[in-house]
């Protein structure tokens, strides 16, 4: 069972340059993307009932390194990082063209994990971009998976309700931060980490050619990022407590919210 | 010169800010206002493999190195000095023990001392002995085996919490050249614990009275070298010192996010405060001062590293970042306005636990006498009557 789970490394702190309307990078510092340590806990718990190998993939700049060694320390057993100047601002289709490439070439993979969203963009894009590149089928918003007889069997967690479904595999899953509690590397863990393989892969190492990845292999352009502003209105019940209890229940009703 | 962590280490500051995020950072207010703490975050440190890292594989340690120590220093050193000072004392002893102590007190006691559980005390301190502390009036004598021990401590950490004592005590008439360590393991009779004296800073780190009445401990509870036990105190300064320095530089830190939070929150005259130029001005310099002492400490952990000699740089580096997480939370203090001195912030409780930093471990002006004896090399007031 070779398992692929693919990370992003996030900025630590949401910030906006309101005059650029971009997302300020410099300066804070990259973690791991928050449900992707889920999808990672996952990975070790189904290798630990079917064994198999971990690989941890991710396109980012050259100190996304460190975000894959907190993998690597967590479990996985080894990680590529797509590293190329030509792949720098690429949108989620250019991202998970370039994350499908490094899937097949490294074959023989059975199940991709993704998180379900990132901390900074979150479009829940790239998970099943990939499996439309890979051919392979999607589940998204699981909360719990069971592998049996070659197929796996997933709990989505839907806006009311959960859904059970069954692929074969291979398949993509991409996976919500309720699902498990990631857990932490010890001391020797983290020690541990840096004698396992990072290997770093640029676009020509894969193939891809300039148009196919970064800026140019971006359909998407962006106009603008703001931070929504949060409007709060405060309005004073007066009255008896029942005055002001029957008018509350009233106007939660008239918007909706009860 | 490289000061840059290394990936490891990296991720191993990424770990222990999840441990703090977790386990620290939503209790300190808790502790600071009951005055307790909660020791079981100790034995789950522990777990982590996050607790003296320094001390070596086969006495149950990692081997780490000073600047992996400090860096989980700091980062607990960030949400709770308290926290801090707790989870040192669960390894300073055996460390002391390690530096110290001769062979057959490593085998006979560092597995004791050292099991991620046991706290420690360090009793040196009496009424009448602060910083001169070679005037110490505890007496232990000698009768068969046993060590026999009469007197009170003063200003003991711990007090109360702690599984074990050392005592630094007078073993000889002499002033420099008659003090010893001895472990006094705690509900040894004719050890009792006296008055809890409350403070204002650290509240939950217990501190009061410790009084023997001729309590007799085995002879095997002398740690290091008969008589020896001032100089010794003076060799482990130049390093512990250097862990409450990297503590004072976490709380000036955690004192500046918090301001720096604040300043961009809290509007006046339509615009944050953090528009303001004297605010910004005040980031700026904690900023840089935190920076610095941050350096310097950095600086003799790695001479410690090293095998270098370092008293002045230790002193140096205590002295300043204790002086300036001084500053720096009165200034979080000043910047937050009257939200500064209410219980709802934590920048009170901030300026209140760094005041610890310029007062414990040697004062600042004893560490500027050593800086001064080292520079001049003149008589060190301190070392060389320990010499003697
Ligand atoms: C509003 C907005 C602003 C943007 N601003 C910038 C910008 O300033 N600079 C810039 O370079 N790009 C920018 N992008 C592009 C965006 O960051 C990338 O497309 C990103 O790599 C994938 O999109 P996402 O973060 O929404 O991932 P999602 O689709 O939400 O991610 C789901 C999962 O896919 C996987 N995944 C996603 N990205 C990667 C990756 N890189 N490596 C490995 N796994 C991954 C993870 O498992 C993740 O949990 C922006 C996008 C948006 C929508
Ligand atoms: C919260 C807390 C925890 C503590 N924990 C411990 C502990 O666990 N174990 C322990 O043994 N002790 C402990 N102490 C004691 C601490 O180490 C002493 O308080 C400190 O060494 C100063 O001694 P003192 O209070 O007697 O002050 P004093 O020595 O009386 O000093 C008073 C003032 O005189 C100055 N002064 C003294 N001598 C000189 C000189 N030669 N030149 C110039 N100025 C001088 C001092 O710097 C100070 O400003 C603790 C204290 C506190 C407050």
């Amino acid at each position: 069972m070779n398992i692929v789970v693919c990370v992003k490394q996030v900025p630590q702190e949401i910030r906006i340059n309101k005059t650029k309307g971009t997302l300020i990078r410099d300066g804070i510092k990259g973690v791991i993307n928050p449900c992707d340590k889920n999808a990672i806990e996952l990975a070790i718990t189904l290798k630990g009932k079917h064994g198999g190998k971990i690989t941890l993939v991710s396109m980012g700049p050259q100190d996304v390194e460190n975000t894959l060694t907190h993998g690597l320390a967590m479990g996985a057993d080894q990680a590529v990082l797509v590293c190329d100047r030509v792949c720098a601002g690429a949108d989620t289709l250019a991202t998970a063209f370039a994350l499908a490439t490094v899937i097949k070439k490294l074959g023989d993979v059975q199940l991709v994990l993704c998180g379900k969203e990132t901390a900074d963009s979150g479009t829940q894009h790239v998970g099943p971009q990939i499996a439309h590149y890979l051919g392979i089928p999607q589940i998204t918003y699981i909360v719990d998976l069971v592998i049996e007889g070659g197929k796996i069997r997933a709990k989505r967690q839907l806006k009311d309700e959960y859904e059970t479904v069954e692929a074969g595999l291979p398949a993509l899953v991409t996976v919500v931060k309720g699902i498990n509690e990631p857990r932490m590397p010890t001391y020797l863990d983290i020690y541990g980490a840096s004698k396992k393989d990072t290997h770093k892969w640029c676009a020509e190492d894969l193939g891809l050619k300039e148009d196919e990845v970064g800026i140019q292999g971006s359909p998407t352009r962006i106009i603008k990022v703001f931070a929504p502003e949060a409007k709060r209105e405060c309005k004073m019940l007066r009255g008896s407590i029942e005055e002001i209890s029957n008018s509350l229940v009233n106007d939660l009703k008239s918007k909706e919210l009860a | 010169m490289d000061f840059s962590y290394t990936k490891e280490q990296e991720v191993l500051k990424n770990v222990v800010r999840e441990f703090c995020d977790k386990e620290v950072a939503p209790r300190a207010a808790e502790f600071d206002r009951t005055a307790e703490f909660d020791y079981s975050i100790i034995e789950k440190l522990s777990k982590q493999g996050l607790l003296g890292v320094i001390m070596p594989k086969e006495y149950g340690g990692m081997g780490g190195s000073h600047t992996d120590q400090a860096i989980i220093c700091e980062e607990i050193g960030r949400d709770s000095l308290v926290a801090m000072v707790a989870t040192n004392m669960a390894w300073y002893m055996a460390y002391e023990c390690l530096v110290v102590g001769t062979e057959e007190n490593k085998k006979r006691w560092i597995p004791y001392l050292f099991d991620g559980k046991k706290m420690g005390a360090h009793a040196g301190t009496e009424a009448d002995a602060g910083t001169d502390a070679a005037s110490v009036r505890t007496w232990a004598k000698l009768e068969g085996d046993e060590w026999v021990i009469n007197g009170t401590k003063w200003f003991v950490s711990n007090l109360g919490k702690a599984d074990f004592y050392f005592i630094t005590l007078r073993t000889a008439d002499s002033r420099y050249g008659g003090i010893s360590t001895i472990l006094v393991e705690k509900d040894t009779p004719g050890m009792t614990i006296g008055r809890r004296v409350d403070l204002i800073s650290n509240r939950a780190i217990s501190n009061g009275e410790l009084i023997f009445e001729n309590c007799r401990v085995p002879k095997e509870n002398l740690i290091g070298r008969l008589n020896k036990g001032f100089l010794d105190m003076m060799i482990l300064y130049d390093v512990i010192r250097l862990y409450l320095a990297i503590g004072a530089v976490g709380i000036a830190r955690g004192a500046l996010e918090e301001s720096m939070k604040f300043a961009q929150e809290r509007q006046q005259f339509g615009k944050p405060v953090g528009d303001f130029q004297m605010i910004r001005a005040m980031l700026a310099d904690m900023a840089t001062e935190i920076d610095a002492a941050r350096l310097m400490t950095y600086r003799a952990l790695d001479m410690e590293q090293r095998g270098l000699r370092h008293t002045k740089e230790t002193s140096m580096a205590k002295l300043y970042a204790s002086e300036i997480a001084d500053r720096v939370t009165y200034k979080a203090v000043q910047i937050h306005g009257g939200y500064g001195l209410t219980m709802e912030f934590p920048v009170q409780r901030y300026w209140r636990d760094a005041r610890l930093c310029s007062i414990g471990e040697g004062t600042s002006e004893i560490q500027r006498l050593i800086i001064a004896a080292e520079l001049l090399k003149s008589e060190n007031i301190v070392l060389d009557s320990a010499l003697d």
